[in-house]
Parts: structure tokens; C-alpha cells; sequence
């Protein structure tokens, strides 16, 4: 596993006003949430049903809640969904070239967690790093068809309609969090992931080790 | 008809009078071209228009295969998909599905293909309210105003302007930052994206492949508009389609690069069939829209057209845009993309006004990530509406009567300098900073500073130059101290027949007959390196004037007239040289347009456009430096013409660069000025059609060239000379302007 394109992926998502982190191990992804939370005094957190095991087996959940976090579930539309500070998502790669992340949100949960809070802590699984969009959109055409709900995010929500100015945070997040752990639970199971195996021998060979973070 | 001309004169002359308006849109433009360089050079955007080309349709038989392919992959997925084939059927099919499902409220991402069909109206008419969510097109509907810009709809907005609109529309303060606006506009859209009964979208593209319609956006709108509504109705016109999934790396690439000068947007929705939401239900209604889309298919010259991806780089480089914003240059679809687009998708006659405004100057072609070629398809445009509505009926006298009979024409310009004297007032003398150029290269010249009463609105802002007291075709003829030229012989003047070669030259109307003495230095250079020159006398106006107008039956007739003058020169071969970029470029491109319905002037007319040359390229490439080149020459500033720099595909066309190593290997020192490719906003009979914006153009290239900081001033135009010469001496400038070829003589001391 390696982290060879990590370096390249921060750079351009920090250009484009994403906060990012790198953790190895469970200890290391733990304790990036914690940072990047710190600031908050509690509060609901939305996470997708389908990802609750997940984090609770990688011992987030534990964290979160000892940090004074509930972890929700964006269930329907509930006042409580709307109105949590914090969603966290674990989507299923990053294209290393423009800083995105990309995420099957064929469950909506995961687009809601994803888009109503003010921040959203993205969890990228390392073995979901892709060099460019040729190389996503390649691996997703070798999978066959696309998932239905397929999206790609660069940075916080942003405008520049009034006088060119730029404003950060309109309907979506004011802030994203990205979070590059080498879990390997966090694989998804996605078609979206797929790509990311494609990718791996082709962009190691073009890249070499020596941009490793 | 006449109504249409003189209202879109007062709306220009309206928006060059809104303050701030133009400031704004420039300091856009110009932190524009800064920042989109910094994402996308010339060689990427070279292979982003190689894909495009690869990734959408040629034609109208490729534009159904690919609806038929996109309907069926879409279906296979879940989405019901229709077929509208104009505005009206798209609103009814939207109307029944809000119908169907009982729906009240509707939300809605920035679509422009909405706005083509006037759908708000349509639906609001009909009980059913929507709310725009994009912040610039709700900002324009609180505002009851129209998108001015595809990408940034209230950029003609100001802060205060949109605070002001907020009070009056949602009973916020009238004092708000713009942090507290985009607030404003989070607070109140979220819960009508929580409330919404459906979502409205368009997409920036739809994947014949797999049935997949990607939407772009910054802000999330489209993200909220498809999630929360359990029925998403997508509107997309047949122009959106691409072949592949793959594809989408590039468009994904280009449309960010162009639009907004980013790498990649904040959000991209990729969306294959229906997905359940948080509410049941769940359908995707996909709308595909013909509204003319076809018949632009089926044009062989407008087909192109299909490969705009609206990223707005048209606009943003617009130098006419720059000044009157969208909502005078556009109907729905703004600037010169938008006049093209405007006459298939809502008719010729709303597009003929329009068109108008765009003066040819080429810098949208050069930016235009899909390769379209906007100022030839505007020159098209124009021929159509000619040939459907006629030429305004001074015009079309002038030039069908008077310009394309040479004897006539000649005639009245010889007369036109003997009656012009009542006006004329005297030029500045000779350049006491730099005396080694002499009185005759040109700011010596007369001037007509003021003309009389309803003329008067043509010298504002600019003298106009008088016409030559003796034409250039007589003065080379009489003159002396030519090396070795002889008297006329066969109806050619030349000079240098001694000389071992010799090349033709082609002066135009201006140095015919304005300016002589260009063509006269022109001479003299060549004679100093040993060439001859020779100048048939039969050649006239280019009919470049008459194809800006759209009148090709005249700009044929003047082609190929020039086209048996040259041919008997010499043996019909060997350059012939071009003191105006302008004529250059109609006469080396006009005859594979105008001749090709006749075999044997279409050849003789191809013979013809490959002998044409810019003489500054003709002695850039053929002439090692003349003299040696200094540092202490004098400073000169040198600005570029529109028709020498942009679409021009002369064999050995120079680089913007070309003129200023002549005139450095001429001993000279150029120093640049702030935007120096900036159109000076003659453009020929442009600046007689829209004074007051010229006008305007012209002040700024006046307040660039005060900037610079020199004595002298370098054009390779006799247009821009005209022009500019007249804004200096307007503005009581000491700067000297100069064609590049007198001033190549000056130092030469010829």
C-alpha cells in the first residue's frame, strides 16, 4: 500500500481549501478526528447507517462519544439531521491531480452526512488514491456501469456570484476535512473503488516511490 | 427594423452610462485571463479541443444515434426520458409532471436551458412556485432581472445593489456584507430545499454510453436539489451529449478551467437513474431538447456550434462584453456565442441585432476551449441576416454602388479631399524629442477635429484624418529619390527596376488614400535592401468592408477585381505585400469563402490568397537586421492589431513578437504597455455603427498608451492608426503614432 500519490492529493486539495490528514493505523485515524474536531464542545455527528460498524470496529465511534459526540444516523429529514454540526463519511478514494474526493452516494445517507452539516470529515481509504480523472473514470467503465449517485467533491462549498468575491460555505460544508487513512477495512465495497485497483500498478510505475509523504 | 437599431444603440449607450458596471467587468476579465493561465496553457487546451471534438456529435445523424443510445442506457436505469422538441412542449412536459405528482414548490439548480424556454414563467404562470438556488440566479429572480453572464449571472450586480434587493424582496437589512448575503441566501433556500416537492436541474453533459448526466457546481445546489425532492426532472438540451463515461475527464478538466479559472469545481453530480432519497417516492424525469439544436446540426457551417460547453471564455475576453455586459450583447445566451446560439434556438430575427455589436476582433476564437470559430460563424451570421433582411439603405448604396466601381469610388475620395478643407485643422509639427523622424511620417498630419451637426457624434472623443491631398497611387507614380523607379508602365507603378527582384504591393482604401506615406516607406525600406515594388494600379478596396457588413455580393465583386490586377504583375507569382493586417487577412482568406461556387475564380482567387503577406512579416522573415541593433534608439510602445495577431493563417504568420524584433533590429526599444493586444475598437465601419462604445474602447487604449511612458507609438494597422492617431491628438497627447513600417524607415533615414 502505498502513499506514494499523497503527497500530490494534499496539495491540490488544500488549494482548493480542504484541511488534510494522513494516519496510519487505527491510532493515527482516531486521533486526526479528535484534531480536526477540537474546536467543538459535542454535538450530534451524521454518519450513514451502513458505516456505523465500520467505525465502531475501527474504535472511532468510542472516541467521538468519549470526545462528547453522539453518532446519528441522517435517518428521513429529523430537525436533528438538520441541524448537527459535524457529518463524517468514509467515501471511496481521491484523484490525486485535482484534490477530490469521490464517493458512490447511491445511499443518500451519505450524501445528507455529507452536505447538510457546516464540516464534513471525509475518511479516504488509501487504496483509493488515483493519480487523475482518466484513471477514475477508466476504472469505473471497466466495472461495467456507473453507480447511480456518483459524486465528486473539491474543497468547501463555495460562491463567487456577488462582485467575484469569493465566499466560502453556501448551501454545502464551510469546511472539509480529509482524512487519508491505510485502514484496509475502510476499503469500499463500492464500484466506485474499483477504479482504484485498476489504478494501482499503472500509477506506481509511472511515479515511482520517491513522492512518498 | 430601424426601430430594433436605434433601440440596441440607446441600450448600448445606457450601459456604457451605468457606473461600474464596465469597471467591474474588466477587472474581471483581467484577473480572468491571469488566473485561467495558471490552470491551462496553450498545449492542454489544444488536447482538450481535440477531445471535445472526439467526444460529442458532428452532425444531426450522430446527435440521434447518440439520444437514441443515451435514452436507452438512461431507461435501462430506471429514468423516464422525453423528447421536447421545442420550449413550449419542454414547459408542458415539466407542468405534467408537477402535475402528476401534485406539486406545489419546485427547486432549481442553474440551468441555462431553462432560461431558453422561459420556464419560471411558464410554471409560475400556472400556480406552481420556483425557487432558483444557484446565489447569482436567485440574486437576478429576487431581482426580476435576467442572467447577464452564463456562469456568473449578477455580475453586473454590485454588493450594495444586492443588499438592497434582499431588503426590499426578504426584509433583511440594507446594510449587509457579502458573508451576511450569502448567509441570507443559505438560511432561506435551505428550507425550500427541505420543503420542495421536486428538483429541477440541467447537466453540463450526458453520457450516450451509460445514460449518465453530469451536473457541475460550486456552491452544492444541485447536490440538495437532486437528494432532498423525491423527483428530479432533469432539462437537457441535445448539445450535452458526449459518447463516452471517459470522456468526462476531459470536459470535467476544461469546463472549471475556463468557466471559473479552477481545477475542478467543489461538486460534481453523476448521476445514472433514479436513487431513493430520504423521502419515498424517487423518479428521474430526464427532458432531452431539440428547440433548434437539430437544424444547427444539419448547418454544415454552424454545426460547431453543438461543442460549446457554456464555459462563458467568450464573454469574459469580450472587449465589447467588457463594456455593455450581457444583457445588451445577448438575448438569453450573452456575447458572441450567445448571438450564434440565439439565432438557432430563438430565431434569425432576435439574433440580427445582436450580432451587430461584435467588431471581429478574434480574441474570443483564441480562448474558446471547444475550437469554435465564433468571429467566422458571426461573419456568416451576418451574410444570412443580409441576404433575409437586406443592408441598411445608405449602406447598401455606398457599397453596391459606389466602392465596388473603383473609377467612382476613387473619384469621390480624390473630391473628398478638395471639399474637406473647411474642416481641417493643422498637425503638430515635427517631434522635437526625436527630429531624426522626419514631419512627413505622419503626426504632422491635417486633421478634422469636429465635423457639423449630426456628424458630430464621429469626432468625439477622436479627430478623424483627412483625407490625402494626392493619393498614394499618384505619389509613388511622381515620385523622385526612389531608387531607380520608373514612370508607369502598363497601368503598374513601380520603383526599383533595376533591382534584381521585386515584390507587388497592395496598399488598400486608408494608405491609398489617407495615409500614402506608409506605403511610401514601405518603398523606401525596400529599396534600401534592393528590392523593387511594384503597385498595379487596377487593385481597390479589399471588400473586407463589405463581408463585415455581410453584402458579399459586393465583397465578391471587389475580390475579384484585385484578383486580375495581380495577375498581371510579373508573371502572377512572388509575394505581394500588405500595409493593413485587415485587407491581408480578407484578401488570403476571403476567395476559399467567396469563389468556391466557381471552379475557375476559385482557383485563380487561392493563387491569389497564397501570395498575400503583411509586409512586417514579409522583412521579418526575408531580411537579416538591416542596421545594427542599439540600446540607446529611441522607446517605443507597440500596440496589436486585432486581424495581425488573432485567426490570421497567412503562411508565416508572425507571433505578436514579430513586429517588435523588426523595429528592435531597427534599432528601436520596445517597451510594453498594460494589455497592448486590447482592441482599440475601430474595426472598421464598427466605429461609425456604435460611436459611444468605440469611443470607449479607445479611451482606455489611450489611458494604456499614456502609461507606458513613451514618445512613440508602433501600429501595423492603418485602422488602429486612424483610430488612435485621432484619440491622441483628440486628447492633446505627445505621443507620436506611427505605422511600424515608417518607423522602420525613419531610423533607416530613408
Amino acid at each position: 500500500m502505498g502513499w506514494h500519490l499523497f503527497a500530490g492529493f494534499a496539495l491540490a486539495a488544500e488549494a482548493a481549501g480542504a484541511t488534510v490528514f494522513s494516519a496510519r493505523g487505527a491510532g493515527e485515524l482516531i486521533e486526526s478526528v479528535a484534531t480536526a474536531l477540537s474546536d467543538l464542545r459535542g454535538g450530534d455527528i451524521l454518519v450513514p447507517s451502513s458505516q456505523h460498524s465500520v467505525i465502531e470496529d475501527v474504535g472511532l465511534r468510542q472516541a467521538l462519544e468519549a470526545q462528547g459526540f453522539s453518532v446519528i444516523a441522517p435517518r428521513g429529514l429529523s430537525t436533528h439531521a438538520e441541524k448537527a454540526p459535524v457529518g463524517l463519511t468514509i467515501v471511496d478514494g481521491a484523484v490525486a491531480e485535482t484534490g477530490s474526493i469521490f464517493h458512490d452516494a447511491t445511499d443518500h445517507e451519505s450524501r445528507l452526512a455529507s452536505t447538510l452539516p457546516p464540516i464534513h470529515v471525509a475518511v479516504v481509504p488509501l487504496s483509493g488514491l488515483v493519480r487523475d480523472y482518466g484513471t477514475l473514470f477508466a476504472g469505473i467503465s471497466e466495472g461495467g456501469q456507473p453507480p447511480s449517485y456518483l459524486a465528486l467533491i473539491t474543497g468547501p462549498s463555495r460562491t463567487a456570484d456577488i462582485e467575484r468575491v469569493l465566499t466560502i460555505g453556501v448551501h454545502g460544508p464551510s469546511e472539509l476535512i480529509v482524512i487519508v487513512s491505510d485502514l484496509p477495512s475502510l476499503t469500499g465495497v463500492s464500484k466506485a473503488a474499483k477504479a482504484s485497483r485498476a489504478d494501482k500498478g499503472q500509477s506506481e510505475r509511472a511515479l515511482g516511490d520517491d513522492t512518498s509523504a | 427594423m430601424p426601430d430594433n437599431r436605434l433601440r440596441l444603440s440607446q441600450e448600448v449607450e445606457a450601459a456604457l452610462a451605468r457606473a461600474g458596471l464596465s469597471t467591474s467587468l474588466r477587472q474581471f476579465a483581467a484577473s480572468y485571463v491571469e488566473n485561467r493561465g495558471k490552470v491551462i496553457d496553450g498545449e492542454m487546451l489544444s488536447e482538450a479541443r481535440e477531445q471535445l471534438r472526439s467526444a460529442k456529435a458532428r452532425d444531426r445523424r450522430e446527435i440521434e444515434e447518440m439520444a437514441q443510445q443515451f435514452e436507452t442506457a438512461a431507461a435501462a436505469r430506471g429514468a423516464k426520458v422525453f423528447r421536447a422538441g421545442n420550449a413550449q412542449e419542454a414547459c408542458q412536459m415539466i407542468y405534467e409532471i408537477f402535475h402528476e405528482h401534485g406539486a406545489k414548490l419546485g427547486v432549481k439548480a442553474k440551468s441555462m436551458t431553462s432560461e431558453e424556454i422561459f420556464l419560471n414563467d411558464y410554471l409560475q404562470e400556472r400556480g406552481i412556485t420556483i425557487w432558483e438556488s444557484d446565489l447569482g440566479e436567485w440574486i437576478v429572480q429576487l431581482a426580476e432581472e435576467r442572467p447577464s453572464h452564463m456562469v456568473m449571472p449578477a455580475i453586473h450586480m454590485t454588493r450594495q445593489e444586492v443588499a438592497k434587493v434582499f431588503a426590499q424582496r426578504l426584509g433583511t437589512s440594507e446594510v449587509l456584507d457579502i458573508d451576511q448575503l450569502v448567509k441570507v441566501a443559505r438560511t432561506r433556500l435551505r428550507q425550500v430545499f427541505l420543503t420542495a416537492d421536486i428538483g429541477i436541474t440541467g447537466a453540463n453533459a450526458a453520457v450516450a454510453e451509460t445514460g449518465t448526466l453530469a451536473i457541475v457546481t460550486n456552491e452544492g445546489n444541485a447536490r440538495l436539489a437532486t437528494t432532498i425532492p423525491p423527483v428530479h426532472i432533469a432539462l437537457v438540451g441535445y448539445d450535452k451529449l458526449i459518447r463516452r463515461l471517459s470522456d468526462l475527464g476531459n470536459l470535467l478538466g476544461v469546463l472549471p478551467a475556463c468557466a471559473t479559472a479552477q481545477t475542478a469545481t467543489s461538486y460534481v453530480t453523476m448521476i445514472t437513474g433514479p436513487s431513493p432519497g430520504p423521502l419515498p417516492g424517487g423518479e428521474l424525469y430526464i427532458i432531452l431538447l431539440d428547440n433548434g439544436r437539430l437544424d444547427l446540426a444539419s448547418d454544415g457551417e454552424f454545426s460547431q456550434l453543438l461543442r460549446c460547453i457554456k464555459c462563458a471564455s467568450c464573454l469574459n475576453v469580450c472587449p465589447i462584453y467588457q463594456q455593455v455586459g450581457g444583457h445588451v450583447f445577448g438575448h438569453v445566451y450573452s456575447g458572441g456565442i450567445g448571438s450564434l446560439l440565439t439565432a438557432f434556438l430563438h430565431g434569425l430575427t432576435s439574433a440580427a441585432h445582436i450580432q451587430s455589436l461584435c467588431s471581429g476582433c478574434g480574441r474570443c476564437a483564441e480562448f474558446c476551449p471547444a475550437g469554435i470559430d465564433i468571429p467566422a460563424l458571426t461573419l456568416e451570421l451576418r451574410r444570412r441576416v443580409v441576404e433575409e433582411e437586406g443592408l441598411p439603405l445608405l449602406q447598401g448604396f455606398t457599397l453596391a454602388r459606389i466602392v465596388s466601381d473603383r473609377r467612382r469610388f476613387h473619384g469621390l475620395l480624390r473630391a473628398a479631399s478638395r471639399l474637406q478643407s473647411p474642416l481641417v485643422s493643422g498637425g503638430k509639427g515635427s517631434d522635437k524629442k526625436n527630429p531624426e523622424i522626419g514631419p512627413d511620417q505622419g503626426s504632422s498630419r491635417l486633421y478634422i477635429r469636429h465635423l457639423p451637426l449630426f456628424l458630430s457624434k464621429y469626432t468625439k472623443g477622436r479627430s478623424l484624418p483627412a483625407i490625402a491631398a494626392k493619393p498614394f497611387r499618384d505619389r509613388f507614380s511622381g515620385a523622385s529619390g526612389l531608387p531607380g523607379r520608373s514612370g508607369p508602365s502598363q497601368g503598374h507603378h513601380r520603383n526599383g527596376s533595376e533591382a534584381s527582384r521585386s515584390v507587388a504591393f497592395y496598399s488598400g482604401c486608408l494608405v491609398d488614400f489617407v495615409y500614402p506615406e506608409i506605403g511610401l516607406a514601405l518603398a523606401k525600406v525596400l529599396g534600401d535592401m534592393g528590392i523593387g515594388m511594384v503597385h498595379p494600379e487596377d487593385q481597390t478596396c479589399c471588400g473586407a468592408p463589405a463581408q463585415y457588413l455581410g453584402d458579399y455580393e459586393s465583397a465578391t465583386r471587389l475580390l475579384k477585381q484585385n484578383i486580375t490586377a495581380f495577375e498581371s504583375v510579373g508573371d502572377g507569382s512572388g509575394p505581394i505585400l500588405t500595409a493593413c493586417p485587415t485587407c491581408a487577412r480578407f484578401l488570403s482568406q476571403g476567395p476559399a469563402r467567396l469563389l468556391s461556387d466557381d471552379h475557375r475564380w476559385h482557383r485563380r482567387g487561392l493563387l491569389l490568397a497564397g501570395r498575400v503577406m503583411n509586409a512586417c512579416t514579409y522583412l521579418a522573415d526575408t531580411v537579416r537586421a538591416p542596421g545594427t541593433p542599439t540600446c540607446k534608439g529611441p522607446y517605443v510602445a507597440y500596440h496589436d492589431a486585432c486581424h495581425l495577431k488573432t485567426g490570421d493563417r497567412l503562411a508565416g504568420d508572425p507571433p505578436p513578437s514579430h513586429s517588435r524584433r523588426l523595429l528592435q533590429a531597427y534599432g528601436y526599444r520596445v517597451k510594453e504597455m498594460n494589455r497592448p493586444d486590447q482592441c482599440c475598437g475601430f474595426a472598421g465601419s464598427y466605429s461609425l455603427k456604435f460611436p459611444a462604445l468605440s469611443r470607449r474602447l479607445l479611451e482606455e487604449k489611450i489611458d494604456c498608451i499614456s502609461g507606458a511612458g513613451v514618445d512613440l507609438l508602433a501600429v501595423d494597422c492603418p485602422g488602429c492608426l486612424l483610430q488612435i492617431g485621432g484619440g491622441l491628438d483628440k486628447a492633446g497627447s505627445t505621443v507620436r503614432i506611427l505605422h511600424t513600417l515608417q518607423l522602420l524607415a525613419a531610423n533607416r533615414g530613408l
